[in-house]
């Protein structure tokens, strides 16, 4: 190498140096230390974070709102379902094309797919890493649940009266809701699957049965369900947090947490292998995983990974503690995946 | 009209010189194989083997994707697939044949207004329609339905049903034999319906026996594809079908894919047969209309005259205002409604016009919104230069198709079609797959967008120039090359003003097509190159039906807009 490289590669690393230690801090929020004073001095002179997940759009963009007004970082999201995300980030990093630092998926085995691939092949163990509980973290750190919305009772307000308002899940079960309840189909992914195992293990072990003869309603998915609770062609939904919009938007809708639990819809992701800006997904990972990511997304009617956030409440409404919230492992999700899928099936003769 | 095979021509003859030959054929072939057959052969590949290609598992050899494909729930499914497809062609092509012939050979009155009706349901994506006939016609609160309620009438409509899906399908696929055939009709020697006229024949037996005729080549061209593109069509039946448990083919294969686990070789297989078939129903339209002359515009002058319809002036056109009514007026209003109203949940038909709950507000925030604005210059821009070079390149198809006699031309019209049979999800998939391998710098950004909307919507084009270009006979070509002009003069100053109006109804169809175009770009998009119905689709996404509504009216009022302004040069050289 010539001496003249030499020299400026020198002068390039002092002048860095210089400048991080002369204006980069720990990242601190509200007494938190979420990052050293070097990830984030990195991640500015990067300056850019892009993301690939699955949390609707608008949700995320609250999220990623505090994110930028902590760290000075806007992140580039982009948001597609699980089913077209996992083809596009294959096909992306087999072509040396994949733009993300970071992907996230609603399907934990598609989420182990990728970690085996070693698309998500950038492992990261964050502060406070032994705390978070293990199902909801890989082992090594290649990708972390960050952001889990949980599965409700959504009930129309304007044709259930507060006397008739349901208040535990078996209630869905009662002769009167005949007809008048509606659910996203088996296939529609996590927000239909995990509710059913939860119902079958947690509940009763016939509940699907039960509940086959109370005719509900099957849509394609999660929208169009809630938009006809909204319009009032169902009284009671089997639905996600994600209601809190229609709520938000005047919709005469109200959320029911039964006091026997609520099951999480985990969303997992992680830093990819080929990340382009590594040092900004490791600051974005940092702050996901402190007690202010996770309040940021406990806004949005979710729960965030850290063990000690508070409970989110969202538009008033006081969520149970994380630790009430039931979770499955990726690999018991696995097991059960495919038998579970045709029992659900032959009750709703699909 | 004469039913002898064309004399072989001049023209035909220069083009067998190798000169001629030997570039344009293979050029095209190249350009059509690399944007349809590539993709399509990933899905071939994709449905003999295990695992789904470039995601680094190690498939193996297999054809149980073809045998486990078959099951009950997937001969139900034909049999919907099969009432949607017949039933819903023959309303689109039964409305689309009238309007154009009222349109382009008869004096209707206000002319401008029935072209905007043939063309306008096709600014409604069929996501946005099928949404909207939701909220018109279907359950208790569907708007009609209140009314129906509100007049104490006890019927009440369901779009809900394999009825109403074919009635919407049959709605919205209207505008294309209406595009099709008012171009081939357009340029019908009127000496041919005085003849009959003259000789006594009836309205009827006139349209019976000449006109119907001349133009069966766009008329089954126009059934064909609409055949094709509503078996193909997923959005309608998925969410008119789905809370009402009706599966068609096309949402089968869209549940074997976004279902968890995906099944995406088990699907690729489902559309490696769905290919097969539309390669039959082309191979039965060349036959029907092989041996058979359907020149009509010749060297010998015609100038245009209108049938006078004398009495039944204002009827026709009270039809056509009804089919206006049910396929644009009542959708618009009810996403009007849908944009203005503060809530989704309407009590009963009084609330839906209570002032307390009307405002402005969706549309200021949505016209405020920067992702839109850039999404709305980032479509503008791929739709506009679809529908360039998409033209283009269908011109020069079916120019090679229809006016040469190169070996091997017909397996152009095949490949060509292809796309039409692909459900759109899967070939997504496939330009996903090659572009992305593709070493050049064109994924990511507006370029793949543009080459995918034009590998999508290549038959639509395709069809709506074709039959034109068929129209014409060689004579006037040939006269030009004898006096000396080139072939490419000739090109351009005989045959592209003649067949003008097949080649602007081709624009017009990829431009609005691709104006609309969701899936393709679902799998190609960036944070730099979000295009409207992205944008639409998250809004959906997120719940926010009133944004859907006036986004879409928005995006509604700019294509009127577009089509009044350049009504002139679009007007199908009537």
């Amino acid at each position: 190498m010539q001496n003249r490289t030499i020299w400026a590669i020198v002068f390039a690393m002092a002048a860095l140096l210089l400048s991080t230690s002369s204006r980069a801090q720990d990242l601190v929020v509200g007494g938190e230390t979420i990052a050293d004073a070097a990830t984030v001095a990195a991640a500015r002179a990067e300056g850019k974070l892009v993301l690939y997940g699955t949390y609707p759009s608008d949700a995320m963009t609250s999220i990623l709102a505090a994110f930028k007004a902590d760290t000075g970082i806007a992140p580039d999201y982009l948001r597609l379902t699980s089913q077209i995300l996992f083809p596009r980030v294959t096909s992306e990093f087999a072509a040396h094309r994949l733009a993300a630092d970071y992907v996230d998926l609603t399907d934990p085995t598609l989420v182990g797919q990728l970690a085996d691939q070693k698309i998500l092949g950038a492992p990261l163990k964050v502060p406070g890493f032994a705390a978070i509980p293990e199902a909801l973290r890989d082992p090594e750190g290649r990708w972390y649940t960050l952001i889990r919305p949980v599965g409700v009772i959504g009930v129309n307000t304007a044709l259930v009266s507060a006397a008739d308002m349901p208040k535990h899940w078996t209630d869905l079960l009662d002769p009167k809701w005949q007809g008048q309840i509606g659910m996203p189909s088996i296939e529609t992914g996590g927000s239909a699957f995990i509710p059913f195992l939860f119902l079958k293990q947690k509940i009763a072990a016939d509940f699907w049965t039960r509940l086959a003869k109370q005719s509900p309603r099957t849509y394609p998915a999660a929208a169009p369900t809630e938009q006809d609770l909204v319009r009032g062609e169902t009284s009671l939904i089997i639905g996600s947090t994600s209601l809190l919009n229609q709520i938000r938007n005047g919709g005469p809708v109200s959320i029911v947490l039964p006091p026997e639990g609520i099951p999480g819809f985990p969303i997992s992701g992680g830093i990819t292998s080929s990340a382009p800006h590594p040092h900004a997904a490791i600051l974005f990972m940092d702050w996901m995983t402190s007690r202010r990511g996770a309040a940021a997304v406990g806004e949005t009617g979710a729960y965030g990974i850290n063990p000690q956030a508070a409970a989110p409440h969202p538009s008033g409404i006081l969520f149970p503690p994380a630790d009430e919230v039931w979770n499955i492992s990726p690999a018991e999700w696995a097991s059960v995946r495919k038998s579970d899928i045709d029992e659900w099936r032959k009750d709703f003769g699909k | 009209m004469s039913t002898t095979a064309p004399a072989q021509s001049v023209s035909t003859r220069l083009f067998k010189k190798p000169a001629a030959a030997f570039w344009l054929f293979p050029a095209l072939l190249a350009v059509v194989g690399f944007l349809v057959a590539m993709p399509l052969v990933t899905v071939l590949y994709a449905s003999v083997v295990t695992e789904i290609p470039f995601t680094g598992l190690d498939p193996h050899l297999t054809l149980a994707n073809y045998t486990e494909a078959w099951s009950p729930e997937l001969l139900a499914a034909l049999g919907n697939t099969a009432v949607i497809g017949i039933g819903g062609t023959a309303i689109a092509v039964l409305v689309g044949a009238a309007l154009a012939w009222l349109y382009a050979r008869t004096d209707i009155p206000a002319k401008p207004l029935v072209y905007l009706v043939g063309v306008m349901p096709l600014f409604i994506s069929l996501v946005v329609a099928a949404i909207t006939w939701t909220l018109l016609a279907s359950g208790r609160s569907g708007y009609l339905n209140l009314l129906m309620a509100q007049l104490g009438l006890s019927w009440r409509f369901d779009v809900r049903s394999v009825g109403g899906i074919l009635f919407v399908e049959g709605l919205y696929y209207a505008p294309y034999p209406f595009l099709f055939l008012s171009s081939a009709l357009a340029m019908i020697n009127p000496d041919l319906e005085e003849a009959a006229t003259i000789h006594g024949a009836p309205l009827h037996r006139v349209l019976n026996r000449v006109v119907f005729p001349l133009v069966r080549p766009a008329l089954i061209g126009a059934t064909l594809l609409v055949l094709t593109l509503i078996v193909e069509d997923f959005p309608v039946p998925e969410i008119l079908g789905g809370p009402a448990g009706i599966q068609t083919i096309s949402v089968r294969i869209y549940n074997l894919i976004t279902a968890v686990p995906s099944e995406p070789n088990r699907a690729s297989a489902v559309s490696v047969l769905l290919t097969l078939l539309v390669c039959a129903l082309v191979f039965g339209q060349r036959r029907l209309l092989a041996g058979r002359d359907y020149r009509t515009v010749t060297g010998k002058g015609a100038r245009p005259r209108l049938l006078r319809l004398r009495l039944l002036r204002w009827p026709a056109f009270a039809l056509v205002t009804a089919y206006a009514v049910v396929a644009v007026l009542l959708p618009l209003l009810a996403l009007l409604e849908s944009a203005l109203h503060d809530l989704s949940f309407i009590r009963n038909a009084g609330s839906l016009i209570d002032p307390a709950h009307l405002g402005w507000a969706r549309f200021a925030a949505v016209v405020q919104n920067p992702m839109l604005r850039g999404a709305a210059v980032n479509t503008v821009i791929s739709a506009a230069f679809a529908a360039v070079f998409g033209t283009l390149l269908v011109f020069l198809l079916a120019y090679t198709v229809e006016r040469t006699r190169i070996v091997g031309r017909q397996w152009l019209e095949y490949v060509v079609m292809v796309p039409s049979a692909v459900p759109s999800l899967v070939l997504g998939l496939g330009i996903l797959w090659l572009w992305v391998a593709i070493p050049l710098p064109v994924y990511g950004t507006l370029v793949v967008l543009v080459i995918a909307f034009i590998t999508r919507f290549m038959p639509q084009g395709y069809r709506a120039v074709a039959a034109t270009i068929g129209q014409v006979h060689e004579d006037l070509e040939n006269a030009a090359l004898l006096s000396g002009a080139t072939r490419f003069v000739a090109l351009r100053r005989i045959i592209l003003p003649l067949v003008r109006g097949g080649v602007a109804a081709s624009a017009f169809l990829i431009l609005i097509l691709s104006f609309r175009e969701l899936t393709a770009a679902l799998f190609l998009y960036t944070t730099d190159t979000r295009v409207l119905a992205v944008v639409i689709f998250e809004q959906y996404q997120n719940g926010a039906l009133g944004d859907v509504a006036a986004t879409s009216l928005l995006f509604t009022a700019a294509m009127v807009v577009l089509t009044l302004a350049t009504r002139r040069w679009v007007k199908a050289g009537v």
